[in-house]
């Protein structure tokens, strides 16, 4: 290339392709979400009709009418987002308090604590043993079963645990020195600075808890406390003709349309919140990564 | 460094006492522990007439269901009136999902529910361990579930371990498959509905070829199945059903290496050469096929009893072909005049009793009650005089009849009556799906007719053992595979012995052999397997 003018074409052509070629990406990726919330406000013989949804036949909020006033949404829904709040919180108290002591090099016993905390990572004594244990706490059917026993993710606490660790020290010394003790180090010193991983932390509880469903499952009994992952399972997946036949169910098997528009009250909530907080999440990633 | 090693050594020590300490609990033994008839044997044969008279007090039964049901606010009335009427507040889980560890937790964890409505293998499982109370001597005293049994007496020996009674069946027909035409096509083409071989193939051709929907394109398959849907008509017209086992004369021949499994599919190979089946059919999703018939693609199918108002009800094909009608047929004949749709197996359920339930007499009584013509229609419909209306012993209303689903003072049910049925009453059954509305009458005919279409049975029908248990899977999956590749053509029909032996020796024979031994004990036969 002689001049600056003509290198520019080469890299034009080179953005412009490139830009084509991700978003047919995005749009192939984006399609199924599309194609339910299309199907959601279409009727039945739409969706059946087959081939590929482009728009609605109509607008009918019937579908929705229909999630919404199932009195075990609404409620399921609540039920969610309190373990996904509370547990969050929970877990985050004590991941932080966890990992700050465990990042102190002086701690008596250190080496031993960590291999004990990291073995439990590895190893897990099985699902009876577990529910054993939740049920001499006491534990079934209350919504706390599905916060305390998974309170803490070891790996997640590792992630932090480093990250505190990477903090100099003459910055708890100096604290020291001024008079402060652990928990206000921790408070004012420590927090402040850990404000990403901390986010990233945060947010993986969260979408942990949110998703759960596996716990729900074994732990409830009875349907006051059951997060909104479950009822989708059981209204998505267990309602296809081949299992439902065994049972001869002769009620409303729940429509299409209205599974379609369970899932996109379902995704809805996290679809909106995550953009903004995705800038936390890019940066988390790379956090035990690089020093400084 | 001293004090951290001290240190250190104390943490330890403190990690290694807490993992000791903790219940003395016998977990996973207590499977092994009281055998049942010692508990149940010392509790007192009730005194089922006084109870009539005094008002009852009222006690909670913990009930864990398989059902993907769930309360709702149309079942609330039932579960009012029992605990008004007969004292039992139902504490009831619903399970579905993952419902076979939810309840082996349960067991485990010394938490049996005092009612489990579960399934016969997995019944059978917990049975031969002890968990549930023995009904041998305490059934004789409750009429209806006497009178429920005597009339299928074969069923008993399915909830038995030992001669002893565990479980009481839940049971249905056995006929539950038909095949479905689209009868507008038959009219088009001046068809009717096929009998014989081949009249039934000529259907397939006209329906493939002969453009039966008038739009001047070839864009039609005769018959459309989904994967794992039986191809059970097929099976019936030549006497041969994979993992079902025969009885061929004299001895009982294992299924899926027989003669007639072989010529059905070479039946089938044949129509699907052809191009009469739809490609797709033995790899596609049950939602794929609904769509296909939506798109009016498909001329024939096998499916559940239900599937035939379903495709109206639930599928929209009514909408999506408005012009198209569906019609059932009976179960074709093969050249050498068999025929049959496979038997379903007639043991759905079981309900057992844990062996340490309390008021083991109540629970009795309210099994009882739940057999009898009141009960059962309660459980199944909806409290009486609001749900359905009896006259003169008939039923009257019942809010099914009317299109809008109303109750006699014209609430719409929107929920579900069902929810805590265990107990099928195969005499009663079909008088809920009478009615005008085209959703009850096409339930009706799909009902009725599958009730009783000419069966194919299996003769080890729900039997099992650990040999079973341990190899079928592998066997099944061997099975599952090469039925496909013979189809497809990709293994040719010639190899058939080689087929056979590779089953053999995967196992096949010694589990028929197994079954064969619970076959003769517990029907009282002395049955012989077929020369392998």
């Amino acid at each position: 290339m002689k001049s600056t003018v003509k290198k520019s074409l080469p890299d034009k052509l080179f953005m412009a392709i490139n830009s084509l070629l991700m978003l047919c990406i995005v749009a192939v990726m984006l399609y199924p979400f599309w194609y339910i919330c299309v199907g959601s406000v279409s009727s039945i013989g739409h969706i059946f009709k087959g081939g590929f949804l482009v728009w609605p036949d109509g607008f009918s909020t019937t579908a929705y009418e229909h999630v919404l006033s199932n009195s075990r949404i609404p409620r399921a829904f609540f039920n969610s987002i309190f373990i996904t709040v509370v547990g969050t919180l929970i877990s985050m108290i004590l991941t932080t308090i966890g990992a700050y002591v465990l990042s102190k090099p002086y701690l008596p016993g250190r080496t031993g604590m960590t291999m004990f905390v990291v073995i439990t990572m590895l190893f897990s004594g099985g699902l009876i043993p577990f529910y054993l244990t939740v049920n001499w706490l006491g534990l079934i059917d209350t919504i706390w079963s599905l916060i305390i026993p998974s309170a803490i993710s070891t790996y997640n606490m590792i992630v932090m645990r480093n990250f505190f660790m990477a903090v100099p020290r003459s910055l708890e010394e100096s604290a020291q020195i001024d008079g402060a003790r652990h928990f206000r180090t921790l408070l004012q010193i420590y927090l402040p600075l850990s404000k990403a991983v901390i986010a990233t932390v945060t947010l993986f509880y969260a979408v942990g808890y949110w998703n759960s469903f596996f716990n729900a499952i074994i732990f409830l009994n009875k349907p006051d406390y059951q997060p909104i992952q479950v009822i989708l399972r059981e209204i998505l997946l267990m309602s296809r003709t081949d299992i439902l036949q065994a049972q001869d169910m002769s009620k409303n098997v729940p429509t299409e349309t209205v599974k379609m528009a369970l899932v996109v009250v379902t995704v809805a909530p996290i679809a909106t919140i995550y953009p903004f907080l995705q800038k936390y999440f890019v940066k988390g990633v790379m956090i035990g990564s690089v020093k400084g | 460094m001293k004090k951290r090693m001290i240190a250190m050594l104390l943490a330890c020590i403190l990690a290694v006492s807490t993992t000791a300490c903790g219940r003395e609990e016998s977990s996973a033994d207590n499977k092994t522990s009281d055998s049942p008839s010692s508990s149940s044997s010392s509790e007192a044969v009730s005194d089922v007439n006084d109870e009539s008279e005094e008002p009852l007090d009222p006690i909670t039964v913990s009930m864990f269901l398989v059902s993907g049901r769930f309360e709702n606010e149309d079942s609330d009335p039932t579960k009012q009136y029992i605990l008004a009427e007969l004292g039992i507040d139902m504490d009831v889980t619903l399970s579905i999902d993952n419902w076979e560890q939810k309840y082996s937790l349960l067991v485990s964890s010394q938490n049996i529910p005092s009612i489990s409505y579960i399934t016969p293998s997995v019944f059978y499982e917990y049975a031969e361990q002890g968990a549930y109370a023995d009904l041998t001597d305490l059934i004789r005293n409750y009429p209806n579930i006497v009178k429920y049994i005597s009339e299928n007496e074969a069923m008993w020996s399915r909830v038995s371990v030992d001669g002893k009674i565990y479980g009481i069946p839940s049971l249905n027909t056995a006929g539950k498959w038909n095949i479905t035409y689209r009868q507008d096509w038959l009219e088009n083409l001046g068809l009717s509905i096929p009998e014989t071989m081949e009249e039934f193939t000529e259907v397939m051709r006209a329906f493939t070829e002969d453009d039966p929907d008038g739009n001047g394109v070839k864009d039609t398959y005769g018959f459309g199945n989904w994967d794992g849907n039986t191809l059970g008509m097929f099976y019936g017209m030549f006497g041969g059903a994979s993992e079902y086992y025969h009885l061929n004369g004299d001895t009982i021949e294992i299924g899926s290496i027989s003669e007639g499994y072989k010529n059905a599919l070479m039946y089938y190979k044949e129509l699907y050469d052809k191009g009469y089946v739809d490609p797709e059919s033995l790899t596609q999703k049950s939602e794929q096929f609904w769509q296909k018939l939506a798109q009016g693609k498909v001329g024939s199918w096998v499916g559940w009893w239900s599937q035939y108002h379903a495709a109206y009800q639930d599928y929209g094909f009514g909408e999506t072909q408005p012009d198209g009608s569906l019609v059932l047929g009976g179960a074709v004949k093969g050249p050498s005049g068999m025929s049959g749709m496979i038997a379903s197996d007639p043991v759905t359920n079981v309900v057992a009793i844990s062996y340490n339930a309390e008021n083991i007499d109540r629970i009795l009584e309210f099994i009882d009650w739940q057999l009898s013509d009141i009960g059962y229609r309660v459980m199944r419909y909806g409290v009486e005089g609001e749900y359905f209306t009896m006259n003169g012993g008939q039923l009257d209303y019942f809010y099914r009849y009317d299109s809008d689903m109303k109750t006699v003072s014209g609430k719409v049910v929107d929920g579900d009556t069902e929810v805590f049925m265990m107990f099928n009453r195969t005499d009663i059954y079909p008088e809920q799906l009478l009615g005008d509305t085209q959703v009850q009458v096409m339930a009706y005919e799909g009902y009725s007719t599958a009730r009783d279409n000419v069966l194919l049975t299996n003769e080890f029908q729900g039997l099992t053992s650990e040999v079973f248990q341990n190899k079928m899977p592998d066997i099944t999956k061997y099975v599952d595979e090469m039925r496909i590749r013979f189809i497809l053509g990709n293994e040719s029909f010639d190899n058939w012995d080689s087929y056979a032996a590779e089953y053999i020796r995967l196992g096949g024979l010694e589990v028929a052999e197994s079954l064969l031994v619970e076959y003769n004990e517990t029907y009282d036969k002395n049955a012989t397997l077929a020369e392998y």
